[in-house]
């Protein structure tokens, strides 16, 4: 993909760019201007001065508005033909802030972020540009499924999926291939990777009932278990 | 905040499902986010919390993780509000809702079992 780079192109090929954010919300571009960034897909960047700005750096009341206006200069400067989400806190550990272009490019995905409530230290700001039409994280659990018999299974959200460890498997490979980066909480008896969407989604070969288990946490699907019970 | 007939709904439906299979702690924030969308997020969480406790107290649930083999359950035998602490801090270091895996797991009680997380308590209190 060719990078789009305006007279401040300095950063041309860096995969961590690094640049001063906006301090004024005068200052957030109101046309849309050529990006300097490198157009790079489902990739996350630094912004490693984030720390020195002192008003951003508690996410509570106080910053709202900070933070919209980060939202408004990202959606300025995302590449044409990308969508941008931004990420906030210290390692991105959960990049829950989505900006949407159709809603204006300040909305918020998180209740606890819209009603001022959230409280984190910040250390770093990430932004994560995929292309515009990419796969919902809905659509890449239904579009990574096979032709499976199902039908509902004990517990609540627990589908059983007329399928082999081999399916399950085979599934679960499907998933990653389309996923952001693996995930390995320390406490979790297999393999897990995130999806683009934030979504995660898990896979345990033996689970207590004994078949095969993908655990799925994603937004808007009902579902959390598919049991491969054959 | 979630009605008394949702809050049972949960209660049995988290019961219900230890018996299936082990249930993270994930799970819980889900279902409330499910059932009452509008809900707070410190809300879901204290609901989440006073939920695992109450089943933790009654006995009826035990928490820990699976092992690595995925196919047994690794009891942490603490007192209750050592669990519930625990929770509570982790929580807050996430800044977020637990997702899959996170923080800790719960599986059913059975009478034996129970009765390590009671002595357990017990000696927190001698």
């Amino acid at each position: 993909m060719a990078c789009e780079c305006g007279d401040a192109a300095g950063n041309t090929g860096n995969p961590q760019p690094t640049y001063t954010p906006p301090t004024r919300v005068s200052q957030v571009p109101t046309s849309r201007p050529l990006s300097f960034l490198t157009p790079v897909a489902n990739k996350v960047f630094d912004v490693l001065n984030w720390a020195t700005s002192p008003g951003v750096q508690d996410v509570n009341h106080g910053v709202s508005g900070d933070l919209d206006m980060w939202w408004n200069f990202v959606w300025s400067v995302s590449p044409p033909g990308l969508e941008s989400d931004v990420g906030i806190g210290p390692n991105m550990r959960d990049p829950f802030a989505k900006l949407d272009r159709a809603m204006g490019g300040n909305v918020s995905a998180s209740g606890s972020y819209r009603t001022g409530r959230q409280v984190a230290g910040v250390s770093q700001l990430g932004l994560i540009f995929t292309p515009e039409g990419a796969a919902s994280d809905t659509e890449i659990i239904a579009g990574s499924a096979g032709r499976w018999a199902t039908e509902t299974g004990g517990g609540r959200g627990v589908l059983d999926v007329s399928g082999t460890a081999d399916d399950a498997q085979a599934f679960f490979a499907r998933v990653a291939e389309q996923a952001q980066r693996s995930v390995s909480p320390a406490n979790y008896p297999g393999r897990m990777v995130e999806l683009p969407g934030g979504g995660r989604v898990g896979l345990r070969l033996v689970s207590k009932s004994g078949p095969p288990t993908i655990d799925i946490n994603v937004q808007g699907l009902i579902w959390r278990e598919f049991k491969f019970v054959l | 905040m979630i009605s008394v007939d949702d809050y049972r709904f949960l209660r049995e439906s988290l019961i219900e499902d230890t018996h299936h299979d082990f249930v993270g702690l994930w799970v819980i924030p889900k279902w409330i986010e499910s059932i009452a969308p509008a809900t707070e997020p410190e809300a879901v969480k204290s609901t989440t919390i006073r939920l695992v406790r109450e089943l933790l107290e009654e006995g009826l649930i035990r928490a820990g993780y699976p092992s690595d083999t995925g196919d047994e359950f690794v009891q942490w035998s603490v007192p209750v509000q050592q669990v519930l602490d625990h929770i509570n801090a982790e929580w807050s270091r996430l800044g977020r809702h637990p997702n899959i895996g996170e923080v800790v797991w719960f599986d059913v009680a059975t009478p034996q079992t129970a009765r390590g997380v009671r002595g357990a308590d017990k000696q927190a209190n001698d």
